[in-house]
Order: C-alpha cells, then structure tokens, then sequence
C-alpha cells in the first residue's frame, strides 16, 4: 500500500459511514453541493424605535448581545 | 451621488481621553476588517449586480457603512481630544502623534496606512458576495477584540451598535446571495 | 447639546430614521413584503415631519438643495456631528 491508502477496500457510500439523520441537517431536497444557504427572514414583530437603535437592530431575531463586561467575576 | 446628513447615526460622546484605546480603535476606520475598507468594496462592487436586489442592498450597506466610518473617526477624534503629548507617550501612542498630532488618519491598529488591498472586487457577483459574509464576520470579530479591550460605557455601547450591524448586514448579504444564485441558475450562467 | 430640547428632537430623529434604514435594508431583499413597506412609509413620513420641525427651529441637517438656510449660511453652523458641546 502507498501513502498508507487502502486501495483495495470497496467504495463505501458516504452516508453508510455516518449516523443516519443527526448530522444532517434538515435541506431541502434536491439542494446543491459546493454552495451556501441562507435561511429568509421573515418581519413579524419589531423593537420600538429608541430601543431598537440601543440594539442596533429592529429585529428580535436578529438580536445577538454581546455582554462581556457582564460575565460573572468581572 | 451622496448627500450628507449631519448627525450620528449612533450618537458618540466620549468624556476620557484614552489615546491607547484611540490607537486600537482606528483599525476599524482604516484598517483591513474596517468601515472604511467596507464601504468601498460594496460600493464598487454594485456596478456588476445583475439584479435590482443587489444593486440597491450593496449601494444601501455600502452607504450605511459610510456613517460608520463617521461614527469610528468620532470615536478616535474624542478619545485624543484633551490628551496632553505626556499622556499620549505613556500611552504608548506617540508614534502616531507625532505623524497626525491628534487628528484622525486611516490607518490600522498596527500602524499600516489603508490600501484597496484590504477590498476585493472580483467582478463576479457570487464571489463578491462570499468575499462581503466574510468581510462582516470579520469586522464583528474585531468589534468583539474591541469590546474586551475597553472599559469605558462611552466607548463600549457605539461598539456594540456597530457590531450588531455586522450582524443584520451578514443575513442581508446572505440574502442577497440566496437570489442572485437562483437567478443565475435559471439563466443557466456561463 | 446646550439646548436640551434640540437634543432631544435630534434623539428622536435618529431613533425614527434608525427604523427607516432597517427596514429599507430588509426590503431590499424582500421588496414584495407588503408589512415592511407600510411601516417603512409610515416610519418616513414620521421622520419627515420631524425633519422640517427641526430644520425650522435649528439648522438645516442636509445641504445641496435639501433644506433652506436662513442668512447667515446656517449649513456651516456648529456643532458637527462629532462635538461635544
């Protein structure tokens, strides 16, 4: 053997390797290889306005605090 | 064209001096991950966008990154004002001072000057379009580095703002990726 | 600001608008989402009414034929975004 490859082990299907349906994630079918997907927003509910520029976003869902002088022990 | 409205869009009132944080700060007015570097891309890139989305999206986030550019300069402008040169040496920016006094200079933190080789236009809107989610991921790690670098609310809260962005522009970019892919698809692009 | 009012209605200006560029955002990638433009309009004509208001009893907040100026040319009147006062 080269390289330490087995070459004459048989092909496996990748998905025979992997635990079935916790690793993948729920795709649409017929999805594509070699791209990315991004989930739409949907706009439903809002910030009012003074709040949502304290935020920086209107979007509840869209919200990622970032409290790091907030930690405990600080 | 543009037509400038004079206000923050976050608003920036900074009582300390502190020309070391000033000095870290500028790296996101003129360095590689920041505001400015951002501006540019987007805006230069619009130009090939094949459909309205796009166009209107990256002359829209390139436009609001302008007034985070203003909204950085700020920040550094108030954070050299009233600092003594003595103040400013032991805080270890003197070399700055003594190339733009207490002005505001595009620059980044380690001291590089800002060059388009921070940006790319690549001509091609799905590339220009990854190059744009990784451009607002890495400025919002570098608000993050900020953010655990300051101690002053008056420095951390517009920080916050501006990283908050990043993360609305990153889903719109992502968005926008989302339709110029299913648009070229359907045209069968070469 | 030394007056506190204009402060105030500047505050408010930016709270307003900060809705407006949000939603413009978004509806640059959803352009047929009927909710967002609604508030969008709503949002916008808020904004203007502000606008002028302050514009009225200050100074101009937009120049290259946005707003009139009274004599002398108030556009250059402090302070700029980036003073404190």
């Amino acid at each position: 053997m080269r390289d330490g490859y087995a070459y004459n082990q048989p092909i496996i299907p990748w998905d025979q390797n992997y635990p079935i349906t916790s690793y993948i994630p729920p795709f649409p079918p017929n999805s594509k290889l070699a791209r990315a997907y991004f989930i739409y927003q949907r706009y439903t509910r809002s910030f009012p306005p003074k709040e949502a520029l304290d935020k920086g976003t209107m979007f509840p869902e869209l919200y990622s605090p970032y409290p790091y002088h907030d930690r405990k022990g600080i | 064209m543009w037509i400038y409205e004079k206000k923050l869009e976050y608003p920036v009132r900074i009582k300390n001096p502190n020309p070391k944080m000033a000095k870290l700060i500028i790296t996101q007015y003129g360095g590689p991950d920041g505001e400015l570097a951002a501006s540019l891309r987007y805006l230069s890139q619009r130009y090939i966008m094949p459909i309205p989305e796009a166009k209107g999206l990256l002359t829209d986030i390139g436009t609001e990154e302008l007034a985070h550019f203003e909204i950085v300069g700020t920040m550094v402008y108030q954070l050299m004002k009233g600092a003594s040169p003595e103040e400013i040496k032991a805080a270890g920016a003197a070399d700055y001072f003594v190339d733009h006094g207490r002005g505001v200079y595009p620059q980044s933190a380690a001291g590089n000057p800002f060059t388009a080789a921070y940006i790319q236009s690549k001509g091609d809107p799905v590339t220009d379009l990854y190059e744009n989610l990784a451009a607002e991921q890495k400025a919002r790690s570098t608000y993050e580095y900020l953010i655990q670098t300051a101690d002053d609310p008056d420095v951390i809260e517009p920080l916050k703002f501006l990283r908050e962005r990043e993360v609305v522009h990153f889903q719109r970019f992502g968005e926008a990726l989302m339709k110029v892919q299913e648009y070229l698809e359907s045209k069968k692009y070469f | 600001m030394k007056n506190n009012e204009r402060a105030r209605l500047l505050d408010e200006i930016r709270a307003i608008e900060f809705m407006t560029i949000e939603l413009n955002l978004y509806l640059d990638t959803h352009p047929d989402d009927q909710k967002a433009l609604n508030d969008y309009n709503s949002y916008t004509k808020q904004l203007m009414a502000l606008k002028d208001e302050y514009q009225r009893r200050y100074d101009p907040l937009s120049n290259f034929g946005t707003a009139v100026s009274e004599y002398p040319w108030a556009w250059i009147n402090e302070p700029w975004p980036w003073e404190l006062d």
